[in-house]
């Protein structure tokens, strides 16, 4: 009888450490998936370029709402200022949605571009192309 | 340690011990298993690469014909006999000889490479199966109207594998259109 | 006791067994997210359409060639002309991400009207009709126009943009 309990409680042992490894090693493999997933710099990119692409295709004087909702949610879970996701420097586009970061790419249509976060629906971003030099 | 089915003969049921069958047979399950896993686990990898080098490059179709529309407007401003061609086939309803041979030359000249089948005609508004169509006048140029889709009353209307540009001709009995088709290649 | 001990044996056999398995999976899997996720979008083909379409504009609107076109001026400021602005800031050690070369033909006799348009990286052009990943995107359009004097002329367009680092993996 005696022999019998020990072996038993080497057996219980033996599978709770199996048991615990396996739920670590799938736990590490979840939060990477879900790392990748929820990653900011695929919306980055994806907006980045969407917007370099309508920059290149727009013609002066025109004015351009894009919605980019899932980006703004994205920003503000990371707590930064929704109002300044996209930025136009010259002719590059710069979309950042945390404090690190950031996806540019660069627009080959020589027009003056601004954009500001549309504030009646805090969804939109709106990109004001004009001429070169205007000051309209 | 000693094994009563070892001093079995050749042909009996088995002279392996019941014990080691066992571990064999579970040692096979496990091979078996490990390569059944990795053959599905290479089918994913592969329909992964392939599902991401087709959703990854972006593409819109529908774009690339600005070319073919610039040259097909060209055409119905040229001047032939000191009339352009636009007017020419309003008042004919129809190709002629001169602005046909023309339209094979610019259409079929540039871009016959590009598409599987160029038309050039004159194309009436009419009722189809589903909403209003086009149905194309044949000519002796371009032959037969690439088949049904139906596509925009004004303007360009890209639809499928076909793009179509479109411009408005006359209304008398009915709607008539002069109309350039593009059937994409594949 | 001879029983025990070899399901002991046989136990340890399989957890190794079962890790490495486990490996095998996460591995694969760690991959197909990697490849998923970590592919960046190319949109190099849409991009040379658009910049084919804009010198296009610039030649030709409203079915006529453009004032100025066949002047040797048009040549010299062909990208302030037409709104073009072929640096990329984005890629530090780029001798040009970006080649436009445009020919004027005239349509019955096929030959040269003015001398080519050429501007931004010319080596680019060695990647067109190449076979491979990492190379330049090429578009090249044709298309007829005719001028206010009813001239005809066929227009033929190349536009290439590289941007490899940025659209392929």
């Amino acid at each position: 009888m005696k022999s019998i309990i020990g072996k038993r409680g080497d057996i219980l042992v033996g599978d709770v450490i199996f048991l615990v490894l396996n739920l670590v090693f799938l736990s590490i493999l979840v939060i990477f998936i879900v790392t990748k997933t929820n990653d900011s710099s695929i919306v980055e990119e994806k907006y980045a370029k969407q917007i370099a692409l309508i920059i290149d295709s727009a013609k002066p004087v025109m004015r351009i709402n894009l919605n980019m909702e899932d980006a703004i949610d994205k920003a503000q879970d990371a707590n930064q200022n929704i109002a300044e996701l996209v930025k136009i420097n010259g002719n590059v586009v710069t979309v950042k949605l945390g404090e690190k970061g950031g996806y540019s790419y660069s627009f080959f249509n020589n027009v003056n571009v601004s954009t500001y976060l549309d504030n009646s629906n805090n969804k939109e971003y709106v990109l004001i192309i004009n001429e070169k030099n205007s000051t309209k | 340690m000693y094994n009563k089915e070892k001093n079995q003969g050749f042909f009996s049921p088995s002279i392996f011990p019941k014990s080691r069958r066992a571990q064999i047979s579970e040692g096979l399950t496990w091979v078996v298993a490990t390569i059944v896993i990795i053959i599905i686990l290479l089918f994913s990898i592969f329909i992964t690469s392939f599902y991401v080098s087709s959703k990854k490059s972006i593409d819109i179709d529908s774009f690339s014909d600005f070319h073919a529309q610039k040259s097909f407007l060209s055409y119905l401003l040229t001047n032939q006999n000191q009339e352009n061609i636009y007017s020419k086939i309003k008042a004919d309803s129809n190709l002629n000889n001169d602005n046909g041979n023309l339209a094979l030359q610019i259409f079929n000249g540039l871009y016959k490479d590009d598409y599987s089948q160029i038309w050039v005609g004159v194309s009436i508004l009419g009722e189809g199966l589903i909403g209003t169509s086009m149905n194309g006048i044949e000519n002796e140029f371009f032959g037969r109207r690439p088949s049904s889709v139906v596509s925009g009353a004004m303007g360009s209307v890209a639809v499928k594998d076909t793009y179509y540009s479109a411009l408005f001709l006359k209304n008398d009995t009915e709607q008539k259109f002069v109309e350039a088709a593009f059937a994409k290649k594949g | 006791m001879i029983i025990n001990k070899n399901k002991k044996g046989a136990e340890k056999t399989i957890s190794v067994y079962w890790f490495a398995i486990l490996v095998i999976v996460a591995g694969a899997v760690i991959y197909m997210v990697s490849l998923v996720y970590g592919q960046p979008y190319d949109v190099r083909k849409i991009e040379s359409e658009i910049l084919a379409s804009n010198v296009a504009d610039c030649f030709s609107k409203g079915g006529y060639l453009n004032e100025g076109v066949l002047t040797s001026n048009f040549n010299q400021t062909f990208l302030e002309k037409c709104n073009l602005n072929l640096d990329s800031p984005d890629f530090s050690q780029s001798q040009g991400e970006y080649y436009i070369e445009a020919s004027i033909y005239d349509f019955e006799t096929n030959a040269l009207i003015a001398s080519s348009i050429k501007e931004g990286n010319p080596n680019l052009k060695i990647g067109c009709g190449a076979e491979g990943n990492k190379l330049p995107v090429c578009s090249e359009k044709s298309f007829y126009s005719i001028d206010r004097e009813q001239k005809s002329y066929k227009i033929n367009i190349l536009t290439i943009v590289n941007k490899v680092e940025k659209n392929v993996q």
